[in-house]
Order: C-alpha cells, then structure tokens, then sequence
C-alpha cells in the first residue's frame, strides 16, 4: 500500500504487531491505542503521543439474543477489548464502577478489533469493544445490538492517537507537522457535511481498509455524530483522566507525566485549521 | 608483472567495478527517482488500523 505523497500508510490487523514493529524502530509514526502509547512511553520507548485519530466511534455490542440489557448484566460475561491497555478497556472499568461492579466481575479477552464480529455472531464471547466500523458491522449484518456507545458513559471519548518516534520530532518536525496539519484539515472537511463522509467512506474503504463501502457509509452517518473528527488538538485534563482511570484500573503505575508523553507543540498550531477544499465527485 | 601482481590488480578493478555498480545502483536510481537529488526522500510509514 502505498499513498500519494510523503508518508506511506501501512495496514496493520492488531495492536500487538503494532507494538513490535514502533519497539524495533520500523514504524516511525502510527495510530495506536492511548493508554498503549501511555504505557509504551513510560516503558522507555522514544515516541510521543502529538495528535488524535478521531473521537467517540467506540460502542460495546451484544449478540441480540443475549439477555445483557445493561452493564449489570455484564456480571459473569466474557467480554472483548482490542487491548488491555485500551480506553475501552477503562471504560468498562469505569461502566462497571459506576453500576457497582467491578472488572473483577467479567472475563476480559483482548482481541483483534477485525475479529470480533465473528466472534460474537459465533457467541464466543458475550460482548464486543472497539473502534468502528467493526461494531457496526454486527448490526449491519443483523446479529448486534449496542449496550452503550462510549461518548454515553465518556463524553468525547478519545481511542487512537497518533503516536512518532521522538528522533523523527528532533530530525524532521517540518513533516510532523504537515501530517498533523493534513489531519486536522482532514477531519474538518469531514465534518463539512454528510457528502463529505460519504465521499470518504467510498475512498477510504477501497483504497486504505479493504472493507465494504456500505460498512463505512452506515459507521459514518448513522447517527451522524458516531464518530467525529472536529476537535483532535491534545488537551492535558482529557489525558489526565485517562491517566487516573489507568492508574486505578492497575494498567499504568504512577511514574506517567503528560509533559514526557505528549508533544503539544504541533497540536498547539493547528488551531483554526480550515477544512481541505477537496470537492465531491459528483 | 608478476602473477601475484597481476591477480592483486585483477581484484581491485573487480572490486571497483563492483564499487561502482552499487554506487549506481543507489544514486543513480535515486536522483531518477527525485529528479536530481542524490537523497532520495521515501515516504516514512505511518501505521493504522482499519477503525475509524
């Protein structure tokens, strides 16, 4: 795979092979999981977390037969996360406190985000947790229902971030700051209205994800505000109560600073980003 | 000259034409690449997930 211009996009299934490929120096930016880029930072990995993916866009689902209802009913279930240092794996952690249970009262199964789906169609697993458009897809197909969606229980609920290797920031900060800015105008021209999505979901899904059209067409329009893409600047108290959950949740031990993971500098200038001026197709 | 010379010379025009190859190899595609540059800049990779 690879894209017009100065980065190559590069597809990975899961978060592990992720992971090992920033740990041997051969990926030097990626999308990857908060609380994983928190905890790879404070493992000594020379990477800082400079921007966000996108917000919201996480759901957990149940098989509609299964009698889970709401989170007391997780008691007892076993439940898939993309990863255990995941925010879906926190907001569990959270849900379950704030219904008076603990994570002790679930199984927690880490999983490949792509294999969910058949996971739960199978009823290997009574609950699924993960960025779209994978939950979705059980809908879509006819055998999921949604128990909650994230931004319920964690208003502007923060998944992937993007993730680059610090010799990168020293080396070339002119082309971080160029990804940063193509996103931030990315995700405004995303936001200009429901063509846009549309046109996107049509790009996206045949040239970078390998997925259906229709599957990315209904993660991005129903409802509208599933997933969004307005406000992807890094803000200290989000990652301060990501730290806090993480911290409780056991994931993280208390030697993380935000100052040491996050680089806000590229972030800062992409304050008043105008959307890109890509037409629809018509 | 003497054989030993002359295998010692042998090599070392190998090992040049050798040099040379890869140098031409390595630049020389590059600056087509980039229309002149000897640095050729390739792409840096950045990784995701299919998730939105």
């Amino acid at each position: 795979m690879v894209g017009e211009g100065f980065y190559e996009p590069v597809r990975f299934s899961g978060f592990p092979e992720m992971k090992e490929m920033i740990i041997s120096n051969h990926l030097p930016a990626t999308f990857m999981l908060a609380p994983m880029a928190m905890a790879l930072r404070q493992q000594g990995l020379p990477i800082k977390i400079v921007y966000l993916g996108h917000r919201d866009g996480t759901a957990m689902m149940v098989h509609k037969d299964s009698n889970i209802y709401n989170l007391k009913d997780l008691r007892g279930k076993t439940i898939a996360v993309p990863n255990r240092y995941s925010n879906q794996h926190l907001i569990i952690f959270k849900g379950l406190k704030d219904n008076g249970l603990s994570i002790k009262d679930v199984k927690i199964l880490e999983m490949a985000p792509p294999d969910m789906p058949a996971a739960l169609y199978s009823k290997a697993v009574d609950a699924i947790t993960s960025g779209e458009p994978f939950m979705g897809q059980t809908q879509l197909e006819g055998y999921g229902r949604v128990l909650y969606q994230a931004r319920d229980i964690w208003p502007g609920f923060i998944s992937c971030v993007l993730v680059v290797n610090e010799s990168v920031i020293e080396n070339d900060p002119d082309w971080v700051q160029k990804l940063v800015d193509g996103i931030a105008s990315s995700g405004k021209w995303l936001e200009v209205g429901m063509e846009n999505r549309m046109e996107a979901a049509e790009n996206v899904s045949k040239n970078y994800y390998n997925q259906h059209p229709k599957l990315l067409r209904y993660v991005l329009s129903e409802p509208p505000d599933r997933v969004t893409y307005a406000n992807l600047m890094l803000a200290r108290s989000e990652f301060e109560r990501i730290e806090n959950l993480a911290l409780e949740a056991g994931i993280l031990d208390g030697s993380v600073a935000f100052e040491d993971y996050a680089d806000t500098r590229f972030s800062d200038r992409t304050k008043g980003a105008n959307p890109y001026d890509w037409k629809v197709r018509k | 000259m003497s054989k030993g010379v002359k295998i010692i010379v042998s090599l070392l025009t190998t090992y040049a034409a050798l040099a040379f190859l890869h140098i031409w190899l390595n630049v020389g595609f590059d600056k087509l690449a980039v229309g002149g540059s000897s640095q050729a800049e390739s792409p840096r990779r950045v990784g995701f997930l299919p998730v939105t």
